[in-house]
């Protein structure tokens, strides 16, 4: 009896295992040095796509500066039409994204494009993207100006 | 005393088989449905993968930031099926925007991205089989946001249902994942359980 109350104890510890085996997703994010008085881009990737698709960029706008800005939209060669976008969650796991016109950047603050979020959206593909690929993205502020980040091309999560 | 102690045992046994039954919680089998793969070949879904188990994503391919992570998640739990030497398993992606993703669309989406095509197949057929086909599993795709490239031509965005299916070997659902957020833990559990 006292063999299978154990067996049955053991059973159940290795269900809990089973049901707490979280999968950790491994981060993207660049180790950013929290300099005062800095405003900077890290991070910045862009999923692969063919010629004449769609891709998105991504990356952290990092402003450790008591100015607040504002991202008033990207510019570049790669694409027809690029545009910030943002995915949203419409409930029942409906997804969808939608045009945004401007992020704003809050003084001291982070944002992050990442998957599931903002994306710099690169609509109409001039050139295949390939993974190990680097390109060129502008971004546009509204008291900065326009600042040229440099993205890898990777499957990402 | 006994007594008391099997009543104990047959609570937990029942416990941990309804727990491994809520696993793989649905049982819902899918009709046939011509469809046409990224080649042009012309492929009968889902009995094409009869005795495999089939891992089902949804897609559309203008999709930037949704479907690619989907797409990317499956290409992750080929390559952990692959490294633990499991084997009998079909991938598929489905698309529900057939105007756009043409066979020779899905075949570059796939390329580009380095997918391992050995088992794994993009999916795309014409309108109503499609319209039938995502109806019949559940999935929802509404066209909303377009945008209007330079040349003229309009592009559409569907807001649709993030969806990773698991089917078993005899073509029935049993559960559905959510295709960008899934836990690739929690369906390489689910397939060994299949096996
Ligand atoms: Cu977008």
């Amino acid at each position: 009896m006292k063999k299978f109350g154990l067996l049955f104890i053991s059973l159940i510890f290795v269900n809990l295992l089973i049901g707490c085996n979280q999968e950790k997703v491994p981060g993207n994010k660049a180790k950013v040095k929290k300099l005062k008085n800095t405003f900077s881009i890290s991070g910045a990737w862009i999923r692969p796509a063919a010629k004449n698709m769609n891709s998105a960029c991504y990356f952290e706008v990092v402003n450790n500066t008591s100015k607040p800005d504002t991202l008033l939209g990207a510019e570049s060669d790669l694409a027809k039409t690029v545009q910030i976008h943002e995915t949203f969650n419409s409930g029942k796991d409906m997804m969808g994204m939608k045009h945004v016109k401007v992020v704003p950047v809050k003084a001291n603050s982070t944002v992050q494009f990442k998957p599931s979020g903002y994306h710099v959206m690169l609509i109409g593909l001039n050139e295949d993207l390939k993974p190990g690929d680097t390109e060129r993205v502008t971004l546009k502020f509204k008291n900065r100006g326009k600042v040229v980040i440099i993205a890898k091309v990777k499957n990402n999560r | 005393m006994i007594t008391k102690f099997n009543i104990f045992l047959l609570v937990f046994v029942i416990a941990i088989v309804s727990s491994c039954r809520n696993n793989l919680p649905l049982s819902e089998k899918v009709s046939s449905y011509r469809l046409i793969d990224q080649d042009s070949t012309q492929v009968t879904f889902p009995d094409f993968a009869k005795g495999k188990i089939l891992v089902v994503g949804y897609i559309f391919t203008n999709c930037p930031d949704v479907c690619p992570l989907t797409t990317n998640n499956m290409s992750i739990i080929q390559e952990k099926l692959k490294n633990g030497n499991i084997s009998g398993v079909q991938f598929v992606s489905i698309s529900f925007d057939p105007a756009t993703d043409k066979p020779s669309v899905l075949k570059k989406f796939a390329e580009v991205r380095n997918l391992d095509l050995s088992n794994w197949k993009f999916l795309t057929g014409d309108k109503p089989t499609i319209k039938k086909l995502i109806k019949e599993v559940g999935v929802v795709a509404i066209p909303s946001d377009s945008t209007v490239l330079p040349g003229g031509s309009k592009q559409y965005y569907y807001v649709h249902t993030d969806r990773i299916s698991l089917m078993d070997q005899s073509g029935t659902i049993r559960k559905n994942y959510p295709g960008s957020k899934i836990k690739i833990n929690e369906i390489l559990q689910d397939i060994k359980s299949l096996k």
